[in-house]
């Protein structure tokens, strides 16, 4: 509907790079040489069907047997001349649709900058934000298929060592071709020092975009609305716009960032409003008009021993995307930070909260305290409701780190959470999730070269799926070598079993593997059994089928 | 501070007066004679599904007539719940399942077979409304005509698919004829507080192809003008509550090539 082809940007690709390096260099420059630099990133997995864990029924174990990505970067980099070119490859991949097999190759981004004395100028695909992305954010993160680059130009102008401007404007990515809408933007970015021995300090800044709707984009917005009922009907604008201001302020140790942002006369698909039908029936579900707020705080000081940091978010009908028809993690304009802490251990991830972007109200806190010098506390707290008052997301995490220099590292704590999966994981009708997961994770340093890792978690919970239990040993041989074997199992309570008789059958989920390190190439093989669930990135979320089979990673820099 | 004015500009710029689209809303003036036959990928165990038939029910009452809903369950989420007293699937559903996607997202259906943007025959909800407008104000290159009689004794339906080409047709065309059974009580994934719905109406189901999965080849080209006219027969299965069965009729081109036009019958009517 609003792909496009982008074979003709092969031909501005080598016209813009010729341009660039024809280009006279301003003031002196020493010349220097030109240095090329790169990596690849690969993955490829064979899939082996499992139905007793619902490892089956997709594309891939059914048919394909087998599905990878990779991507191959390579730069340029000379005096104040940067380039680079990144191929994406997808072969039956299930990175962007759990459910189905997604298979494209190509030039997945190009780009050139060029910094000319204050000025600093950009083209092809590019990646940047807005204050700390609430109205604007450009990025890539691969695990989760996100990659919205801008592809277009940007023009950057130092005004003086602690003022800048920039400018930009381009069309969004969509895996290989474009979305139609144009978006353009800017900021103006600052810092402020206080008087001449002052703590003080301000860095202020104020941002804009501004979406302008294609054609046919905008036929397909009015088709739809168009079978509203004349009374729920709503205002379409050719132009949509968001506005954000945002300062850090720090004094001493202490470190203050607020930001506020506005977006208004954006039409934005609501998935939980409801409709009246021609039919009569009512459903939910419907493309709104409402302008949106979005509010942040974070307040971070450290004295002595102790550190804290204390975060607040407001979040009111703001949802940004480049298609309006667009779901899940597709066609992201902007990024709204998470509110609860990124977990990593398996299963204090495995409830993670989603950033809600059309109702939300957060708070998050956090205590370090550096008990001696080898011994570290840390307590993190997450209040998480909609505007309505709602409980999304409660977590208490409490951490305790142990070092001993060249013998051993332990971290251990106990964490609480209490996770509304009817909204976070779409099963409506069952109840909140309570979990309490105490961990460890012990690391020993048998010489200089073997060491031995044993991590272990167990989530108790009445709900949803019911307990769990996970343990991981890791052996390495520095610096080339690790052997990894994990194993996950289900403990669910008669109780719960009673409702969910159909996690008798899912026994271990062994997985195993080596990884090998040679200078900055780095190999895993695998083999793994993994239980379906959510994976997160900064409160941006995709499900991930359960996996059965044979995993390969390439991880390489050069 | 002239920076700061400057990135202030466009603030201005927008507070000025942006007029919005208009939008006509209420029932629509069409302008075409063309129907849409809407393959609905649909699931008992898709959450989201049911708000996928509501729209197409509301499309339906839109334009009256002119939308005709397949109900095909096939794939993962059309994998019966334990609690389901049916299996919606069916080889003749798998067929279409496999040859239009298979279907990556549901909700999801295809509007007469079309590539509307130049790569996909299948499209998520949210763009169902204006396809399905671009359809209905189309002119059809064939007419065609549905008659259908039915002996509740001995459950035998005969159906005659007339039709004509309204102009010079190079290719071959195919006849379509299959049954689908509305008003089928059985358990539902659900977006309501209970997570399913016991006791949900099931409509459009796809029971069965008559013609073979490929179509009923008519002949291999048309004059402007020229008609054509097959008769089938069937015997309904007793399972199947004849008055909730609907007969569909259309005629495509080849493969998976579009369909020209399409008609419907019931057989309470």
């Amino acid at each position: 509907m609003i792909i496009r082809s982008f074979v003709s940007s092969k031909y501005s690709l080598f016209l813009i790079l010729g341009l660039f390096i024809s280009l006279p260099a301003f003031g002196q420059e020493v010349e220097e040489k030109g240095r090329f630099s790169g990596s690849f990133q690969a993955t490829a997995n064979w899939f082996i069907k499992d139905s007793a864990i619902g490892a089956a029924n997709t594309p891939q174990y059914e048919d394909k047997k087998y599905g990878g990505e990779a991507w191959l970067n390579v730069n340029y980099t000379k005096g104040t001349l940067d380039m680079g070119v990144r191929f994406d490859m997808f072969n039956n991949s299930n990175l962007l649709n759990p459910t189905g097999a997604f298979t494209a190759q190509g030039i997945g981004a190009w780009w050139v900058h060029k910094k000319l004395g204050k000025i600093n100028l950009s083209g092809g695909y590019i990646y940047d934000q807005i204050g700390s992305g609430i109205i604007y954010r450009a990025f890539e993160d691969r695990p989760l298929a996100i990659d919205n680059a801008l592809y277009g130009v940007r023009v950057g102008y130092d005004i003086n060592p602690d003022w800048n401007i920039k400018v930009f404007a381009g069309k969004v990515k969509n895996q290989l071709n474009l979305f139609n809408p144009i978006m353009k933007g800017g900021q103006l970015n600052g810092f402020i020092k206080g008087k001449e021995g002052s703590d003080f300090s301000m860095a202020p800044g104020i941002g804009f975009v501004n979406q302008t709707l294609d054609d046919e984009t905008i036929q397909n917005i009015v088709a739809s609305v168009a079978t509203y009922l004349p009374s729920e009907g709503i205002q379409l604008y050719n132009n949509n716009y968001a506005y954000s201001v945002f300062n850090t302020l720090t004094w001493k140790g202490v470190t203050l960032y607020t930001e506020g942002a506005y977006k208004w006369h954006d039409v934005y698909r609501d998935p939980f409003a409801k409709l009246n039908l021609w039919s009569g029936e009512k459903t939910i579900g419907r493309f709104v008009d409402n302008a949106g707020t979005c509010f942040l705080g974070s307040l971070s000081w450290s004295w002595s021993k102790f550190g804290i940091s204390l975060e607040t978010k407001r979040t009111e009908n703001f949802r940004y995307r480049s298609d309006p028809f667009a779901t899940g993690n597709l066609a992201f304009l902007n990024f709204i930070p998470p509110m609860a802490r990124q977990n990593t251990y398996r299963l204090t991830a495995f409830y993670s909260p989603v950033t809600q972007e059309l109702s939300e109200q957060a708070f998050q806190g956090e205590i370090t305290y550096a008990l001696k010098k080898n011994i570290g506390l840390l307590i993190n707290g997450s209040y998480i409701d909609d505007l309505k008052g709602d409980p999304l997301y409660r977590e208490i995490f409490t951490e305790v780190t142990i070092k001993k220099a060249k013998k051993y590292n332990i971290v251990t704590g106990i964490q609480y959470q209490r996770y509304n999966i009817d909204i976070y994981l779409t099963k409506p009708g069952e109840p909140d999730v309570n979990t309490i997961t105490p961990y460890f994770d012990v690391l020993w340093k048998i010489d200089k070269k073997k060491s031995l890792r044993v991590e272990g978690q167990f989530m108790f919970t009445e709900q949803d799926r019911g307990n769990w239990a996970f343990a991981l040993v890791e052996y390495g041989i520095a610096p080339k070598w690790f052997f990894t074997v994990s194993d996950m199992l289900n403990l669910a309570s008669d109780n719960v079993l009673l409702k969910r008789p159909d996690l008798k059958s899912l026994g271990h989920f062994l997985s195993g593997g080596i990884t090998y390190t040679e200078k900055s190439n780095r190999f895993a093989l695998n083999f793994v059994k993994q239980v379906d669930g959510i994976v997160c990135s900064g409160g941006v979320c995709r499900y991930e089928p359960a996996f059965s089979g044979v995993r390969f990673n390439i991880l390489s820099n050069f | 501070m002239k920076y700061l004015l400057i990135l202030l500009l466009p603030l201005f710029i927008s507070s000025c007066e942006d007029e919005p689209i208009p939008i006509s809303y209420g029932p629509p003036n069409v302008t075409g004679d063309r129907k849409v036959i809407a393959e609905e990928f649909t699931g008992v165990i898709c959450v989201n599904c049911p708000l996928g038939s509501d729209e197409l029910k509301s499309l339906s009452a839109f334009y009256p007539g002119k939308v005709i809903t397949i109900g095909v369950h096939s794939g993962f989420f059309a994998t019966p719940h334990k609690d389901s007293k049916y299996d919606f699937r069916t080889p003749d559903g798998d067929y279409i399942f496999n040859l239009l996607g298979p279907a990556n997202f549901y909700p999801s259906a295809t509007f007469n077979r079309r590539n509307f943007n130049g790569s996909d025959l299948i499209y998520k909800q949210e763009s169902w409304a204006g396809l399905v407008q671009e359809i209905v104000n189309g002119t059809a290159e064939a007419g065609l005509d549905l008659q259908i009689s039915y002996n509740p004794d001995t459950r035998q339906l005969n159906a005659q698919v007339s039709g004509v080409a309204k102009k010079a047709i190079e290719s071959p065309l195919y006849i379509h004829l299959l049954v689908t059974e509305s008003k089928i009580i059985d358990w539902q994934k659900y977006p309501n507080a209970e997570g399913h719905i016991t006791d949900y109406e099931h409509n459009h189901v796809l029971r069965k192809l008559i013609t073979p999965f490929a179509g009923d080849k008519i002949k291999d080209s048309f004059t402007s003008g020229e008609t054509f006219e097959k008769n089938y027969s069937y015997q309904l299965p007793n399972q199947w509550v004849a008055g909730n069965c609907s007969i569909v009729a259309y005629v495509s081109y080849a493969n998976k090539g579009e369909i020209l036009q399409a008609d419907e019958e019931n057989l309470a009517d």
